[in-house]
């Protein structure tokens, strides 16, 4: 090799050098540019129609949490006295707990689940109303989609309302800075609960609900009719309910077993609005833990509490057996509490043993909205019950109980009444004449108590009522000389979570906490 | 099916011969030494035979000064001699023997007598341990001209340990470089790493870099015994050339390279008996247990579970532990394991053409339940002089791990070691049922209602979990010398894992004790199939150009520049199916499809820099050097993604000056001093942008979603870590004192961090810089090397501590742990436990506690004085970074024997232990509860003020209020190995021909001392307190060079 050669390559080598180095500089931003595979891109999102389709898709599915299902609703009939929480609790988070009285801002655990939870739906609702004017799509459809997406807020700020009382209220997406504001007052939120209602009764269809899955002007009604009970608005409540009776969109189904059950909640005329599963992408584990694990052990005060099938309470009725409490009892009792040695009968007629994996400390077990079906179950079992929110029995009940209120029992409230306990399958006689104002008071109480039974009407029902602390402090703990608490300095209203309190300086901590 | 069943025979036999091959010829060598350490003087009086002659003479140095205290020997014997005040010796040798004259600091040398009685020597000062040659960042550097903080340990030094994971083999090895490990599971110790504290709190941020060959790599994937050296890059000024990558420091390992010469193969070979470190003593005697649990329940105002006659029946059938257990389940699930290392490395070449090729096997099974470990190791490396100016090499990492573990191990939570506690003593593993036949018992009665602990024993059966993964590695480079003084070179690598994790579980039925009626079918998670599969590909190219020339004997300039980019790729697949037709079947083909699932994702991230180094000596005595590294990384917005991180260091050696330069004593003294900055890009991997997360809602059939999850700060900016170091190194008097001081300021600035925010915000908190922190502190190595006759010793210490404090945050953080400025990072936060209420009285007239407690329940100190004890009690409390670290080695040589000790440590911090601790909290679970609790709990009035009344797990006024009870001091000193080895005289080794041969007995994590209760301290790092334990272990080992 000569000398030019050689000083050629030692010339030729770094410019090759220097070639790479600018080759690779200038690919420089495709090479960086690095975007994620399984999410979308929010700046690209809100163009169509199919985007405000899948945002409000997304808004829906903050219904699949606890909360708004089985697992939270389910929990509340342990805080009413309607229920022991079964043996596979571990800490002082559980609800087993906070029925003894033992609720603190530390807790955790179902205190902490309803704020969070309704809040990511909140925000969810306010990202929604925010952007979806960004869409070119019919506005007709825009205004029913903004009328759900209220609908849902609305739910979600009764939720925390009912719970903790006046609380953050956001009706826009929240920055950082933002973050961190002090609560509104009670009325205040209950207002703009309404303001939503409202707009969704105005611009809702008013068709059935069940089969569409998404919310419809009953719904919206029979919501306000229940947030108005709250606020002892009993006039609106009960016009409210009216409006729902009148338009005649939903009846009560004929069979209050299988209306729990996946099997019976197609087309279905009494449900008006639920959290909805399908299997498999949409699936609870609701009979895992309903039908196996025993989270749930209903208690002797419940069972007792349904009436003989001659409309008289066990107290009186002659029909009662203290030997076999099923015996003569209303048919919703065998539908919502079997004995805990009590098998499984299928469809088929074939009679299960249930492999219960905890003893219940109550002798009794639900039985709600278990899949005897599902029997026998494992982890790999999946539940694709719809859960109930809200159904016509209710429309009936709110305005019985809310007419008995402003007019005392007339024959209105007396139908309404009497239409629930003559639900076909149930066929309870009709209320005896001529009660009282009070008596039919406490009928409508019991009768809200057993048909609306594990689905998380009672805790709402006793707070609403001023019963809490009259009631739940009777209550013994079954086996022991303990004593629930319901301490109503404070008990009225859930603490803040501990967290939440550390992050916002504003927040005012619920009293006696 | 024939081929594969004789291969799969031949495989242990191969193995068999393997290891009997070695250990015949460690019994021969096992002979010698025997014969030696009988009879010392024998083969000097075998040598003595044919002494005749006298030699004597004087040693000097090339100044002609005398040395004093060099040993001369007669090779091949042990007779010998050391020079005297003067420089004088005396031996007698027989004729034609070779004189070796030895001394530290100075070149050996090696004379052949012949017919001389006098023979004079000049020894040359051995430079080599000042010329000792530091793997740094993208090259090499003598440590005398180092400017910034390293430390290096060599291949020997890792080695001594029998272990066979590189990051255990590093604990207490480095000042300021602190390993915890989690656990004793095989292959999956979970190693933490820390270089000078936590540098961040970022989400995934505090580890540091490893680079194997210049390749980010997993150092636990490397065979120990294919290490050359191991650097650990502390401060900025050596960190800085990787960047964006290096505020955690960084840490370089370089495998073994084939030498010219002789073709050498090396054989190492051990056996390592294995037993838990530490178990926890729980309760195991029956009706104890269940009087306890029955008080602990009344307690919690919760009806009793066992009747007086039921724990009667125990207490009086001792003899019948068939019906009446005592049943020790932790004396019965753990066992002692053999496990064994075999490694082969292959290594040689001529002058242009070297090779090295390693092969290395370790086999561990573990001390409890169906863990098992293997592990495949192998590495070809090549390197050929292809022109005097063109160098190519490259080497190719082949390692394959298979883990095995219990079906429902859950990464740190350790299930299984959980069941193990959690049994309780009156039952057995399984039980008679009433049709004859033999079944696992579930727990003791259907009464009970601990529903998810499980059998050990049945857990074993239910089938395993596994986790198979191949790590290939690749690279080639090139090195071309275009000019004389000027080096380009070029490496291109890919790192490519395959991680195939797989659940198999089968129904296995389960009885209760009591009556053997069915309990359950075992099903813990899911029956079924499980299996996810995730391939990561890490491609890594860069090119460098170094310029190194030395004018005039004065002036010493290296500059380098360099470009890189890495592009790393992650996919993950999964699928799950339940049916199977029988329990034999596990591959998801023979499942039914009902109810199947499936799962994927993949991820990106890269990388691209450009970086300069610069070094200027003069006369070897002032040294300079600045780094800069600019980078760019995916994981921030375009505008912002650019970050540049300089450093620039300095050093003198004051021993190279005049003044210094006679001195008698002192061999080296520098003083260096550094500054720099650093980036740190482990953010998550799309950290800044506003992303929908896709869902779905079954309105009527399923309906895809979007939803907002995430908030986001578009505006994230570089953390950035600024670090200065000044520092010295120091020997005296050829080894008798080095010392390495160090003393640090690190201040990360901007740290991403996903700050808290008020759930009503009702999103998950975004990632934003958040604020600034400082770790500062100090390091210190001792060591002293020294020859006292026949005996060498070596002793090392190293010690590190840090203060760790939050400077500045946006807004302060409570918590569990609370962040807030002033205080170290994520102090315990916590209400303050002064002892037990001993009565009624006591509580009526103190302040207001939560939970409504009872005397013999845990007191608080209302710190407020506002007579509640609420969430505003809360307080400081130490111990959420250590005091300091250390670590200390021994080493002892004499003759051919030596003798390692190796001590570990950790001060000062603390654990809390408060929530879901299975081994400590009773009857969480039925977990039966600790013995020193029983012992020392309150039993009433005045009995004590250290442990509350028996309660139970979920009780709220022992558990629901995060307190200082449950603060435990996880300090411990622990003597991690003990060695003692022996090296077989070349002599003999040759007449087995072997070139040499060393064996050795071992014991890791020997000693203990800790305050902390149950299991290990070493583990401390989670919030769970069961674990799988440290293990002991105790080795037997060959090393052989063919």
């Amino acid at each position: 090799m000569n000398q030019i050669d050689k000083i050629k390559q030692y010339i030729a080598r770094p410019h090759l050098l220097v070639c790479a180095l600018l080759i690779a500089l200038v690919s420089c931003n495709d090479f960086l540019e690095k975007d994620p595979t399984t999410q979308i891109s929010s700046p690209t999102f809100w163009k169509t129609q199919k985007d405000a389709d899948m945002a409000l898709a997304g808004v829906y599915s903050r219904l699949n949490v606890s909360t708004f299902n089985f697992n939270g609703v389910y929990s509340l009939a342990i805080m009413a006295g309607d229920a022991n929480e079964g043996a596979a609790s571990l800490g002082t988070s559980s609800t087993g707990s906070f029925a003894m009285g033992m609720m603190e801002a530390e807790s955790g655990g179902l205190l902490a689940n309803i704020y969070n939870q309704c809040y990511r739906g909140v925000a969810s609702c306010n990202f929604f109303l925010a952007n979806i004017e960004k869409v070119d799509m019919p506005e007709s459809v825009r205004t029913i989609y903004k009328a759900e997406v209220q609908f849902l807020r609305g739910l979600f700020y009764f939720n925390l309302v009912d719970f903790y009382g006046g609380v953050p209220l956001y009706t826009t997406p929240v920055t950082i800075e933002e973050g961190t504001i002090a609560k509104s007052t009670k009325e205040q939120v209950y207002a703009q609960v309404l303001t939503d209602l409202d707009f969704a009764i105005a611009n809702l269809p008013n068709t059935d609900y069940s089969g569409r899955g998404h919310a419809v002007r009953g719904s919206a009604l029979t919501l306000k009719s229940r947030v108005m009970l709250n606020m002892s608005d009993w006039p609106g409540a009960a016009a409210a309910a009216k409006q729902v009776m009148d338009e005649g969109k939903f009846s009560l189904f004929n069979n209050y077993k299988t209306m729990f059950l996946a099997v019976g909640q197609s087309n279905n005329p009494e449900i008006m609005f639920s959290t909805k599963y399908l299997n498999p992408d949409n699936s609870s584990d609701q009979d895992i833990q309903l039908i196996w694990w025993g989270s749930w052990n209903p208690r002797a005060e419940l069972r007792d509490a349904f009436e003989c099938i001659d409309g008289l309470p066990i107290g009186t009725s002659p029909l009662y057996s203290p030997s076999n409490w099923k015996l003569n009892r209303d048919p919703r009792l065998k539908e919502n509490i079997r004995a805990f040695t009590d098998p499984a009968i299928k469809a088929s007629g074939a009679v299960v043993s249930i492999a219960w994996n905890a003893p219940s400390q109550t002798g009794l077990s639900p039985v709600k909205a278990g899949n005897v079906e599902s029997l026998p179950i494992d982890y790999s079992t999946r539940s694709e019950q719809d859960w109930i929110l809200i159904r016509y029995a209710e429309v009936l009940l709110n305005f019985a109980e809310a007419t008995n209120e402003v007019q005392g029992p007339i024959a209105a409230v007396y139908e309404a009444i009497n239409e629930v306990r003559a639900r076909p399958g149930v066929d309870m006689p009709p209320l005896p004449a001529g009660l009282s104002k009070e008596q039919m008071r406490s009928r409508i109480w019991n009768e809200r108590r057993v048909e609306f039974a594990f689905e998380g009407m009672r805790y709402r029902d006793i707070r609403r009522w001023k019963l809490a602390e009259t009631y739940i402090n009777t209550l013994i703990e079954p086996g022991t000389n303990i004593r629930r608490v319901f301490d109503p300095s404070k008990h009225y209203l859930f603490p803040f979570p501990l967290s939440e309190m550390d992050i916002n300086p504003n927040l005012v901590q619920n009293p006696g906490y | 099916m024939d081929r594969f069943t004789v291969e799969k025979n031949q495989k242990p036999i191969m193995k068999k011969i393997f290891i009997n091959k070695l250990w015949g010829k460690a019994l021969i060598l096992a002979l010698y030494i025997g014969i030696q350490v009988l009879s010392p003087n024998l083969t000097v009086a075998m040598e003595t035979n044919k002494l005749d002659i006298i030699v004597r003479g004087t040693v000097k140095d090339i100044n002609a000064l005398p040395l004093p205290g060099v040993i001369v020997v007669v090779q091949g014997s042990s007779v010998g001699t050391v020079t005297d005040g003067d420089g004088s010796y005396r031996v007698n040798a027989p004729e034609n023997a070779t004189l070796t004259f030895s001394f530290i600091g100075f070149v050996s040398q090696s004379i052949s007598i012949g017919n001389r009685s006098v023979i004079d020597v000049v020894l040359e000062e051995d430079l080599k341990s000042l010329d000792e040659v530091v793997v740094v960042g993208f090259g090499t550097q003598k440590k005398a001209n180092l400017t910034g903080s390293v430390a290096t340990i060599g291949s020997e030094e890792i080695i001594k340990r029998p272990g066979t994971n590189v990051a255990n083999l590093l604990q207490g090895k480095v000042a300021g470089l602190q390993v915890s490990s989690h656990s004793g599971k095989p292959g999956s110790e979970n190693n933490t790493l820390r270089i000078r504290g936590l540098g961040t709190f970022s989400a995934a941020g505090s580890d540091p870099l490893v680079l194997i060959n210049g390749i980010a790599g997993d150092m636990t994937t490397l065979d120990p015994n294919d290490v050359e050296s191991i650097s650990v890059l502390k401060d900025a000024a050596s960190s800085a050339i990787y960047g964006a990558r290096a505020a955690n420091g960084v840490i370089l390992i370089t495998t073994k390279k084939g030498k010219a010469g002789e073709m050498t193969i090396d054989i190492h070979s051990n056996v390592q008996v294995q037993q838990a470190t530490r178990l926890p003593n729980l309760l195991s005697n029956s009706a104890d247990y269940m009087m306890y649990w029955n008080q602990g329940r009344e307690r919690s105002g919760q009806a009793p579970y066992f009747t007086q006659t039921e724990i009667d029946a125990f207490r009086n059938n001792t003899n019948d532990p068939i019906n009446y257990p005592n049943f020790d389940w932790i004396d019965h699930s753990f066992r002692t394991a053999v496990a064994h290392n075999q490694s082969i490395n292959i290594g040689g070449g001529n002058e242009k053409t070297t090779f090295n090729v390693s092969l290395g096997y370790f086999d561990q099974p573990g001390i409890t339940s169906v863990y098992d470990f293997k592990k495949l190791n192998s590495r070809v490396v090549i390197e050929t002089q292809v022109k005097d100016w063109f160098k190519l090499g490259g080497d190719i990492q082949f390692v394959n791990q298979n883990i095995q573990r219990s079906n429902w191990d859950n990464g740190d939570v350790d299930f299984q070691v959980l069941a193990i506690y959690g049994a309780a003593p009156n039952y057995t593993p399984t039980r008679t049922l009433p049709n004859g036949s033999q079944g696992y018992v579930a727990r003791y009665s259907s009464a009970i209602g601990e529903w998810t602990v499980r059998n050990p024993d049945a857990q074993n059966v239910s089938g395993v979990q596994t986790d198979i993964r191949y790590n290939v590695l690749p690279q080639l480079y090139a090195e071309i010398k275009p000019l004389k003084n000027l080096t380009w070179f070029t490496k291109g690598a890919i790192n490519y894992n395959t991680m195939a994790f797989k659940n198999h579980e089968i129904p296995v039925d389960n009885y209760f004790f009591k009556d053997g009626s069915y309990a359950h079918n075992n099903a813990t998670w899911q029956l079924g199939v499980r299996e996810n599969w995730r391939t990561q590909m890490l491609s890594t190219f860069y090119s460098t150009l170094n310029y190194q020339k030395q004018f005039d004997g004065i002036h010493d300039v290296n500059i380098l520049a360099g470009y890189n980019q890495e592009y790393n790729l992650d996919r993950s697949l999964g699928g799950t199916r339940i049916f199977f037709p029988t329990n034999e079947l596990k591959e998801l083909d023979a499942g039914a499809p009902l109810n199947q699932s499936t799962s994927g994702s993949s991820g990106e991230w890269a990388i691209q820099s450009l970086f300069m180094r610069a070094m200027y000596g003069f006369k070897g005595k002032y040294l300079f050097e600045a780094n800069a590294r600019y980078d760019g990384t995916s994981r921030i917005a375009a505008d912002t993604r650019w970050g540049l991180f300089p450093s620039v260091s300095a050093g003198w050696r004051i021993s190279q000056e005049p003044f210094l330069m006679q001195s008698t004593w002192m061999d080296n003294l520098k003083i260096r001093a550094s500054w720099g900055q650093l980036g740190n890009q482990n953010i998550g991997l799309y950290p800044y942008q506003e992303l929908l997360s896709t869902t779905s809602y079954p309105f009527s059939t399923n309906f895809p979603g979007a939803v907002m999850n995430r908030m986001v700060d578009p505006r994230l900016r570089w953390e950035t870590t600024t670090m200065a170091d000044i520092g010295f190194d120091l020997s005296i008097k050829e080894g008798l004192l080095n010392v390495t001081f160090d003393w640090y300021d690190k201040v990360t600035d901007d740290i991403l961090f996903n700050i808290p925010i008020p759930a009503s915000i009702g999103m998950t908190s975004p990632t934003v810089n958040f604020g600034k922190m400082r770790n500062r502190g100090i390091e210190i190595e001792l060591g002293s090397t020294k020859q006292i006759g026949e005996l060498t010793y070596n002793v090392s210490l190293n010690f590190s501590t840090y203060r760790n404090e939050v400077m500045n945050i946006l807004a302060p953080i409570y918590g569990n742990f609370t962040v807030q400025e002033g205080l170290p990072f994520n102090s315990h936060f916590m209400t303050e436990w002064t002892g037990i209420f001993q009565n009624a009285q006591e509580i009526a007239e103190g302040p207001r506690h939560p939970f409504n407690p009872k005397p013999g329940d845990l007191k608080f100190k209302d710190q407020n004085e506002d007579g509640v004890i609420n969430s505003l009690d809360r307080v400081v409390m130490d111990g959420a970074h250590p005091d300091f670290i250390y670590g200390s080695t021994i080493n002892l040589a004499w003759r051919n024997f030596d003798i390692n000790a190796f001590f570990q440590g950790v001060e000062g911090i603390k654990q809390s232990t408060q929530g879901l601790s299975w081994g400590l909290v009773p009857y969480i679970q039925g977990s039966p509860p600790p013995v020193d609790f029983i012992n020392n709990m309150w039993t009433g009035e005045g009995s004590t003020n250290d442990h509350p009344a028996m309660y139970i797990s979920g009780y709220g006024p022992v558990t629901g209020t995060r307190n200082s009870y449950w603060l435990l001091d996880a300090s411990y000193l622990r003597l991690k190995n003990l060695a003692l080895g022996y090296n077989v005289p070349r002599v003999i080794a040759q007449r087995i021909g072997l070139q040499n041969a060393r064996i050795y007995v071992s014991g890791d994590n020997l000693l203990t001392f800790t305050k902390w209760p149950g299991s290990d301290p070493e583990r401390a790092a989670t919030n769970w307190f069961q674990a799988y334990p440290q293990i002991s272990t105790y080795t037997m080992g060959l090393k052989v060079r063919l």
